[in-house]
């Protein structure tokens, strides 16, 4: 039975942020352990200036839209994908949680505003989810994942709050939404990081050795 | 924002941030805790006289008031057909109000029953949304983007790392967007064209632009370091405000209005019910 808009279905929601947010620590802690390099994060001010900008980018990401075949897509959800493939899962999770909140502020969150946090919670694990599957299998694996994933953290609190009805409805929306996001922000990463590496390759043959 | 910021002179536009987020936060509490329409009602009443001292565009909101209208009268016959809560004032409130599909339909009337419960629930679920949304726009009416970051930067817990990331964030969107002017223009100079194809080619077309975008916001990211570098930037937990706040008897009496609903409303409905379904 549903739990209603008050305070006992917004705070079963909250509870279940919470839980996304912890089980994002677990999993980003797998992933510094493991992957050193590539997820563990000084926050300096480069970083920080990074996570700056592709919040901004995640917010103005809101506004491109593509007509899909069930409804038009916002690709708000790139910037943090990208972000946790690129730069490592701390700042994919913070620009994803930054670029939701931008992107719904931007988009008139008036009306939905007290579920802004639960999305934020909910963004942060799915790009951490995401980026930790790419790196144990493959990318096409991690946005199935993210996808399913991103779809459930998103629509399960309105379950919670006002029943299955509302997820049918916007499903199909939600799932091809999440989909795109998830090809567009890990696609791009792979391929910036493939034209550094190849660029590299490219300086070092230029170089000649030293006599 | 549905309802852009205006600078004004009112004694609304005048109240220290502070205080106008105190209000708002404690507003969507009560919204939230509430579930007799009656009080929520009331609590949009407050909303609108308090919007209405501070000069509110009513007539922008009509566009968003019709659409949220639709939404909201199908969510309440949503929920009267399926949800029936336990109403505290109500002796029955099983008993049905009317029928989605009514009898003189042949063959399938009567049929779906909106019941009193669910009905009346479903009423407070949409006045919710009302009062939500227009303390917000309310808010963001008379609170510039910045006082709301100063507010983000003044709060105990948070950084002002974040403060700063969030503000920083929010004033390059608009130069973000630029830049994708900038990159669909050049795409379709090149003669693609964003509007035909299929739904795949339609995406493959925008991800080409997306390259080059995340590219120059590395870029930029690295140029705004040092910026942040060269000008001492983290260098001290110490930290100033440009503008610093201070509380006025105004600011003092909305903030003890805003607490004192908050903690009464809580405690009504905690011992007598009141407010409560």
């Amino acid at each position: 039975m549903p739990l209603g808009q008050g305070a006992l279905g917004l705070g079963v929601s909250y509870v279940l942020a919470v839980c996304y947010l912890l089980l994002m620590r677990l999993l980003g802690g797998v992933l510094s352990n493991q992957y050193p390099e590539e997820h563990s994060v000084v926050w300096d001010t480069r970083t920080i200036s990074r996570v700056t900008i592709l919040a901004a980018v995640a917010g103005a990401g809101a506004m491109i839209k593509i007509p899909g075949p069930a409804t038009t897509i916002a690709l708000d959800a790139a910037a943090g994908y990208f972000a946790a493939a690129y730069f490592g899962w701390p700042v994919g999770a913070t620009v994803a949680a930054i670029g939701t909140f931008l992107a719904n502020a931007l988009g008139g969150f008036a009306s939905w505003f007290p579920m802004v946090p639960i999305y934020m919670c909910a963004m942060a694990f799915t790009v951490t989810l995401g980026v930790f599957v790419a790196k144990k299998t493959n990318v096409i694996f991690a946005i199935i994942v993210g996808t399913i994933v991103n779809t459930v953290t998103c629509l399960g609190p309105w379950v919670i709050m006002i029943g299955p009805a509302l997820m049918i409805a916007l499903l199909p929306s939600q799932l091809i939404g999440s989909a795109v996001n998830a090809a567009v922000g890990l696609t791009v990463a792979q391929a910036l990081r493939t034209a550094q590496k190849e660029g590299k390759r490219e300086i070092d043959e230029h170089i000649e050795p030293e006599a | 924002m549905i309802v852009e910021y205006e600078s004004k002179q009112t004694p609304i536009h005048k109240l220290d941030p502070r205080a106008k987020f105190i209000w708002l936060v404690a507003t969507i509490v009560i919204s939230i805790i509430w579930t007799d329409p009656v009080y929520l009602l009331g609590l949009g009443l407050v909303t609108v006289i308090i919007g209405c001292i501070g000069q509110f565009p009513w007539a922008k909101m009509k566009g968003t008031f019709m659409f949220l209208l639709i939404v909201t009268v199908v969510i309440t016959l949503i929920q009267g057909a399926t949800y029936v809560p336990k109403v505290v004032w109500l002796a029955n409130p099983e008993r049905v109000a009317f029928h989605l599909i009514p009898g003189w339909i042949p063959m399938i009337g009567p049929a779906w029953p909106v019941r009193i419960g669910g009905l009346i629930y479903g009423l407070s679920m949409a006045l919710k949304v009302f009062v939500v949304l227009i303390t917000i726009s309310v808010f963001g009416y008379v609170t510039s983007p910045s006082e709301v970051v100063q507010i983000i930067v003044r709060l105990p817990f948070v950084s002002y790392k974040s403060g700063f990331v969030v503000s920083a964030a929010s004033k390059f969107v608009p130069v973000i967007q630029i830049q994708l002017a900038t990159l669909r223009d050049a795409e379709r100079s090149k003669g693609v064209d964003f509007d035909s194809g299929s739904f795949t080619e339609k995406v493959k077309k925008t991800s080409s632009m997306l390259v080059p975008l995340f590219a120059n916001a590395l870029s930029m990211a690295d140029t705004m370091a040092l910026a942040m570098e060269s000008r001492a930037f983290g260098y001290s937990k110490n930290f100033t405000m440009i503008r610093p706040y201070q509380m006025r008897v105004s600011d003092r009496l909305m903030v003890i209005f805003s607490v004192g609903g908050l903690v009464a409303s809580i405690v009504c409905l905690a011992v007598f019910k009141l407010g409560a379904l």
